[in-house]
């Protein structure tokens, strides 16, 4: 305890000292708010100036043959933000070089934005290892890396050589978006790709980092509609995958227009936010096609045993509905599943959304699985799809870096393609390689769009960021217990008319 | 008719809470310590088992997992509360908190936290009953459960070995010079409450998942029933299993209350909390340390 | 007082450093070139600490315990977010509301922590973290959609104007997290040393104790619970207010036993431990992001070290500079090595003091040998109190009753351990309550003190009904008591043990407490002066510093005497006082208690077994013999009772004696 004599009331008489420091304090850190501070750089965004005539091109590390594409005329300066460091950056016509051209290191011209200098590109993302989306987003980081790795063997992009760094932050939203904002401020990224560990990247789009920093955030995983609010806070995200939202409206025109279903049931998962995304986009189509929506189970995938709800989705939907809609992470589906809830399998009746759709589940879960379809936006490395080129190299790059990890894993190939774009548009933005021609590039030139990448063409436009909006479906097989592996659907690529309603 | 259905479909949380309940009470009864660290003790035997059986027969993986429960509970002791003997509870009771926090830390990192395929003791498939259906692995746990309660009850109440571990526990000077061996008897319950944890992890995660997160915490609600039941009592550790494994497995199936999110959790705690504001009272006498 | 105020301008050496620090704290982030990601680390440890610190207030002084932290960190950001965009409540303004929710929480687990203690408590708040989030934490009114709650930052003042704060830069927050942890260690330094403190010490130390000083026990807990809550709700609006964002998962209860490993490594007892630890965990995570081998080990660690501390280093961070003291002198030859040192400290203090109380005590040295010398081999049996006693016993009836047990019965299921006891203690006289084992002595005792409730018959003390008047009520009738297993709080000194019996005088609140009011430490100097005068009196002056458990048991006694007179009370209980001392002691003891009747009037009822110490200083005592009263009278009318002779000697059970007084 402390020593009586040397105490005094409040207020004590020798913290003078104290108050005195904290009126300097209180006057420093206001001036701190009129001189540059140490926060979010408010990033100049120029506006993009009329757009020129776009030109198709193609990209990725195939090197393009194609004149480079006039990007949107130039953009006027921006005004600088208060307390902003950065001057908008000058639009400028980029004229695509391909390697071949001679683009390299000496005429690149340097430093041209953060992160930029005149042999290397700074890149930065956070990743998923450790906790509970390790189990299907721990994969993607080698789609990442085998990308970088390709392109980085022949030379990087105009001599600039793609420095990735990865980080883990256990899918955990706090440390992920402080994550982030160190990679914004200390390790100067220049652009983050992919970025899978959608919790804190989603904390870091609403609480306005993203959008504040002027950071491209290049190729996501698109599962929650925050990311698509591309007139809003996430303007500077590009979603490569289909949208939860689209994945339900899809499930839902496929089931009724190809397979007749007329009546529907939906288990969903009502914990993380994809779940209840998707609820109301598969109840609103459901109800826009003119079908019927018997009833909606919401599970917690927290929990070990649904035998309870299983009972009760089986009395208001076994013979009740035609098709059974699942959104539910892959732990909960094989367990619910595997309880002996009803799928009506056997109308072709009963399908997952793309986080089901790994190897891991159709072990998990076998017999219980089989006729279960689940859809991807992607080609996957299965028949008929495994032929292609695009998806050859996706399976042979991979595999360079991890030989065993599933390359069914659709976040694993979202992965991988979104680095592919993201390599696209450093590609056409070089070799001035800035921000804002990235944004130009992305918001008005289609990628993948001869048809042959892992994906049919996506285009995405200012505040509209809705590009990735068609989907295949497969089904599980197996036999006596034991997984075989997916079947095609022969329906193809079905489209979502609607992909930003109901968000 | 409907509402037995739905209770029966309680039995594999019914018998997995009531044996973990089982054990936290026989660990208590020699060992005066709340074992926090349960959660633990049922997960390591579980991954084991998976673990082993990839290599060796099925029968063999399931003693040595049930096995290795018993060898975490007699680390748990020797490390945390054998070194802590002494202190206050309240580092008592963290010690086992931090002894949960470096099992499930090291789990999670060594197997990952894919949930893994558990093999099954029990035939696979299941008892129909109109919609729904009992799987044999549930029916049994459940008569698992109830055969080690009875071996358990019968252990303590009627052999020596039982009146030692109690005796021991309640004033070990005493026990000493009776010629028991306290640290042996309270070695004792630790494997017991080890093993007991072992099986029920097995089972349980043979019929629902492999998953460190989710089966640990499965423990959880057993704490609740040890609560209701008396720290001392076996019959009460069922029992309280029973009020348990009923509201977390009958809410969700009833219409309109069922829907609410996490309202058998909410259940779970009033209930808690209304045996606990019942069964305190005032300051007395048995408040004076000795 | 201006002399005073002109004495503390010039520093002292402990006010430079601590100015010294201070500055270091403000100037630091200027630096050019400082990593924004080690801004962001420094915000953190500062959240870390004030969460820490509400543990340490909660576990560490108080002695409860609670593993549901994070989820009142949540109820305060979640609050903070509803208030902010439901009634646009900007920072500070939603501090309050952040606070109040969590700690309106917390006080519900106080509720819960009256009913229960130790473990089943631990239990309540795993229950209750588990229950905020599954159930509360899913709630979109209170958590928002998909539990993630968002608010947008105002600027606090106009834009580009002057004052203006914009909480989106890192270092504008770093010093307001400081700000905010600085008054808050501020306000809990105050509290420590205050009365309040004291009486959070004495709640963990021994309820029972407690309660017998005035202490309200429910009270006590039930702040320290919300006080508790309060700091964590202010960590969450915090958070909440530096990432405009909150998730569910980030309240869980791995986040809980995280926060638990943070206090505990600070060493769980010290305000200074808590900060610190609160830092290194931070640096931890900059380790964690920077060096890519460690990415996503931090669970790992965090357990390892909660273990590490807890098995073999138990004061954590906050014993290192006593120990580096020590070590230090040590190497210069100052000192030897001295048995307690920081690895063995106990981690929230042993509430058992008296397990050492009981081994304690081999140095004689400090024990002043009484003046008599050392043998009085026997207590002469008609000392000069006998024949004051029997002055005592004439004209007994006319005088005030303090005690009036009448008919008191107390069943303990099937025994009947008092069988209808009358006892009446007049005041200014000592009354003595002898009886052989299991006669019921102290159930009877325990009776009058409101440890047990009588089953029939009623009790007044100076003439109030207490009955039902629960055990710290009793104490502000003017009622102490002494234990027969001491219940002093082993790790304070005398005087603290002392200063915690000034509770009933002292009339400040805990605001005043908290800020350190003039009021407060004036009340405080004037307990310290009556517990010196207190000492005085008793002639234990030279041990007032020296801590409790190095005292022999004998002295302890005393101590514990010298505590109930503190209080001021004017009746004084004494449980077999006499139990586990020699007979220079109880000598001692004797003289002390007839001292205490004469120069202060105070009225004294003892139980004891030891028959030649109570009939030596008794002025009139009851026999009881198993669970009735056999005999009362003057000590020569009851030395000299056959019957009393024979319970003491043993004789057949069968024989029935009826209670009568004796001649």
């Amino acid at each position: 305890m402390q020593d009586m004599k040397e105490k005094r009331g409040f207020p004590p008489g020798a913290s003078w000292i104290t108050v005195l420091a904290l009126a300097v304090v209180v006057v420093g850190a206001s001036l701190m708010s009129v001189y540059p501070h140490f926060g979010p750089p408010v990033a100049a965004t120029g506006a993009v100036g009329a757009a020129g005539t776009a030109q198709n091109q193609t990209g990725g590390d195939t090197g393009g043959t194609d004149t480079g594409a006039t990007s949107g005329g130039p953009a006027a300066p921006g005004a600088a933000g208060s307390g902003g460091s950065q001057q908008g950056a000058a639009g400028s016509t980029t004229v695509k070089q391909g390697t071949s051209s001679g683009c390299n290191a000496a005429t690149n011209g340097g430093n041209t934005d953060v992160g930029v200098t005149s042999n290397k590109i700074v890149l930065a993302s956070t990743i998923v290892n450790s906790g509970v989306g390790q189990s299907f987003l721990g994969p993607v980081q080698y789609g990442m890396q085998a990308v970088a790795a390709s392109v980085n063997r022949h030379g990087g992009i105009c001599g600039r050589r793609l420095d990735l760094t990865l980080v883990d932050d256990g899918w955990n939203a706090e440390t992920g978006c402080q994550y982030i904002q160190n990679f914004i401020h200390d390790t100067q990224a220049f652009a983050l790709p992919v970025v899978p560990s959608s919790e804190g990247l989603t904390t870091c789009i609403q609480n306005g980092t993203i959008h504040n920093a002027g950071i491209p955030v290049i190729g996501t995983d698109g599962m929650l509609e925050q990311q698509y609010d591309a007139s809003g806070a996430a303007d500077w995200v590009w979603p490569i995958a289909t949208s939860t939202i689209s994945t339900m409206h899809i499930m839902a025109i496929d089931a009724y227009k190809n397979h007749g279903a007329r009546t529907f049931c939906l288990a969903y998962d009502n914990h993380y936010k994809f779940g209840q995304e998707g609820q109301k986009a598969f109840d609103n189509e459901v109800k826009r096609l003119g079908g019927t929506e018997v009833y909606d189970q919401g599970l917690d995938p927290n929990q070990s045993d649904y035998s309870a709800f299983i009972k009760t989705f089986n009395d208001n939907c076994s013979g009740k509905a035609d098709f059974v809609g699942l959104l539910l992470t892959p732990t909960a589906a094989a367990t619910w599943l595997k309880g002996g809830a009803y799928t009506a399998k056997d109308r072709d009746g009963a399908a997952g959304a793309q986080p089901m759709f790994t190897t891991d589940l159709g072990n998990n879960c076998g017999d219980f699985c089989d006729g279960v379809k689940v859809y991807t936006g992607f080609r996957p490395p299965l028949t008929p799809y495994s032929s292609m080129a695009s998806v050859q190299q996706y399976i042979n790059s991979v595999r360079a870096q991890s030989s065993s990890a599933d390359l069914n894993n659709q976040f694993l190939e979202g992965g991988y393609d979104g680095m592919l774009l993201t390599v696209a548009a450093l590609t056409a933005a070089s070799p001035h390689l800035t921000r804002a021609a990235v944004k130009a590039y992305l918001d008005s030139v289609p990628f993948a769009a001869d048809g042959n990448g892992l994906t049919p063409p996506l285009r995405w436009k200012t505040g509209y960021h809705f590009a990735n909006t068609s989907m295949l479906a497969y089904s599980f097989v197996s036999n006596s217990g034991s997984f075989q592996g997916f079947r095609a659907d022969p329906t193809g690529f079905i489209t979502d008319p609607n992909p930003n309603q109901d968000s | 008719m409907d509402i037995i259905v739905t209770a029966l479909l309680a039995l594999p949380l019914v018998g997995a809470y009531a044996l973990f309940a089982l054990g936290i009470v026989v660990i208590f009864q020699a060992s005066r310590v709340l074992n926090l660290a349960h959660g633990g003790m049922v997960i390591v035997p579980a991954y084991m088992t998976y673990a082993l059986a990839q290599h060796l027969p099925l029968a063999l993986s399931l003693i040595i997992g049930v096995g290795s429960g018993s060898l975490v509970g007699l680390l748990v002791e020797r490390i945390f509360i054998r070194t802590l003997r002494g202190e206050s509870m309240t580092t008592q009771t963290v010690g086992t908190v931090a002894a949960f926090g470096v099992i499930l830390a090291l789990i999670a990192k060594v197997f990952g936290t894919t949930p893994l395929p558990m093999p099954s003791v029990f035939p696979q498939g299941f008892v129909h009953l109109g919609s729904s259906g009992i799987k044999y692995g549930s029916i049994g746990l459940f008569v698992v459960m109830l055969v080690l309660a009875g071996g358990m009850f019968a252990l303590f109440r009627f052999t020596s070995l039982g009146l030692a571990m109690r005796g021991a526990a309640q004033n070990s000077r005493a026990a000493q010079l009776m010629g028991i061996n306290p640290i042996r008897t309270t070695q004792i319950a630790w494997v017991l409450g080890g093993a007991l944890a072992g099986v029920a992890g097995i089972l349980l995660a043979g019929v629902t998942d492999l998953d460190p997160y989710n089966l640990s915490l499965q423990a959880l609600p057993a704490f609740v029933a040890v609560l209701i039941g008396g720290l001392e009592s076996l019959p009460g550790a069922v029992l309280g299993a029973l009020i348990v494994g009923g509201v977390v497995g009958v809410l969700p199936g009833l219409p309109g209350l069922g829907s609410i999110q996490g309202a058998p959790q909410l259940m779970l705690m009033i209930v808690a909390f209304v045996v606990m504001a019942r069964r305190g009272q005032r300051l007395t006498a048995g408040d004076l340390r000795a | 007082m201006n002399r005073e105020l002109r004495l503390q301008l010039t520093l002292s050496p402990r006010a430079t450093f601590a100015f010294i620090v201070a500055a270091a704290v403000l100037a630091w982030p200027w630096i050019p070139g400082v990593p924004y990601s080690v801004m962001g680390d420094a915000i953190v440890a500062g959240q870390y600490a004030i969460v820490a610190v509400s543990l340490v207030l909660l576990i560490g002084w108080v002695g409860q315990i609670s593993i549901a932290q994070a989820a009142l960190v949540g109820i305060g950001a979640y609050s903070t977010g509803l208030v902010s965009r439901g009634l646009n409540i900007p920072f500070p303004g939603n501090l309050a509301f952040g606070a109040v929710a969590a700690g309106l929480a917390a006080g519900v687990l106080g509720i819960v922590a009256l009913r229960v203690r130790g473990l089943y408590l631990a239990v309540a708040t795993l229950i209750f973290s588990y229950v905020s989030d599954e159930f509360l934490f899913r709630q979109e009114w209170f958590a928002g959609h998909g539990g993630t709650s968002v608010i947008t930052q105002p600027i606090i003042g106009k834009a580009g104007g002057y004052p203006s704060f914009d909480l989106s830069d890192r270092r504008i927050l770093y010093y307001v997290v400081w700000a905010c942890a600085a008054a808050i260690f501020y306000a809990l330094a105050n509290l420590r040393s205050s009365k309040t403190g004291r009486a959070f010490f004495a709640v963990r130390g021994s309820e029972v104790a407690a309660a017998s000083l005035g202490i309200d026990v429910v009270r006590y807990k039930l702040l320290a619970f919300v006080l508790s809550g309060m700091l964590a709700g202010i960590a969450g609006n915090l958070l909440i207010v530096g990432q405009l964002a909150v998730t569910q998962e980030e309240f869980n209860l791995t986040t809980s036993l995280f926060y638990l490993s943070i206090a505990v490594v600070g060493g769980l007892s010290s305000l200074g431990g808590a900060a610190a630890a609160g830092l290194l965990f931070a640096g931890l995570q900059e380790v964690f992001f920077r060096v890519h081998a460690f990415n996503g080990l931090l669970d790992i660690v965090s357990a390892g070290l909660l273990v590490a501390v807890l098995l073999l280093y138990r004061g954590g961070l906050s014993a290192i500079p006593a120990s580096a003291r020590r070590r230090w002198q040590q190497v210069k030859g100052l000192t030897r090595p001295a048995p307690v040192d920081g690895e063995k400290v106990d981690l929230v203090g042993t509430p058992e003091g008296s397990r050492s109380l009981r081994h304690g005590g081999d140095e004689r040295e400090d024990v002043e040998a009484p003046p008599d010398g050392e043998e009085a081999k026997v207590l002469p049996l008609d000392p000069q109190p006998a024949r004051a006693a029997a002055d005592m016993a004439v004209g007994r009836a006319d005088r005030p009753e303090v005690i009036a047990a009448e008919g008191v019965t107390v069943r303990f299921g099937g025994l009947v351990a008092n069988d209808d006891v009358s006892v009446s203690v007049r005041e200014g006289e000592i009354v003595g309550l002898i009886g052989p084992n299991g006669a019921g002595k102290t159930t009877f005792f325990n009776a009058i003190a409101g440890l047990n409730q009588p089953t029939a018959g009623a009790v007044h003390i100076f003439g109030t009904d207490v009955t039902a008047l629960p055990v710290h009520e009793r104490a502000k009738l003017g009622v102490a008591r002494t234990f027969q297993a001491i219940q002093l709080f082993g790790q304070l000194t005398v005087l603290e043990n002392l200063m915690v019996a000034t509770h009933l005088q002292n009339h400040t609140g805990v605001i005043r407490h908290l800020i350190g009011s003039e009021g407060s430490i004036k009340a405080d100097l004037a307990a310290r002066k009556r517990v010196l005068e207190a000492l005085e009196l008793i002639g234990l002056t030279d041990i007032a510093e020296k801590i409790v458990r190095d005292l022999p048991f004998g002295t302890l006694r005393m101590v514990e005497v010298a505590r109930a007179v503190v209080t001021g009370a004017k009746l004084l209980m004494l449980d077999e006082p006499a139990s586990g001392l020699d007979n220079v002691e109880t000598r001692r003891l004797s003289d002390l208690l007839v001292r205490l009747r004469h120069e202060l009037g105070i009225t004294i009822l003892v139980i004891e077994h030891d028959v030649p110490f109570v009939t030596g200083i008794s002025d009139y005592m009851y026999v009881l013999d198993r669970g009735r009263l056999l005999a009362w009278g003057t000590p020569q009318q009851i030395q000299r009772d056959e019957e009393v002779v024979a319970a003491y000697l043993g004789r057949a059970s069968t024989e029935v004696v009826p209670a009568r007084a004796s001649s």
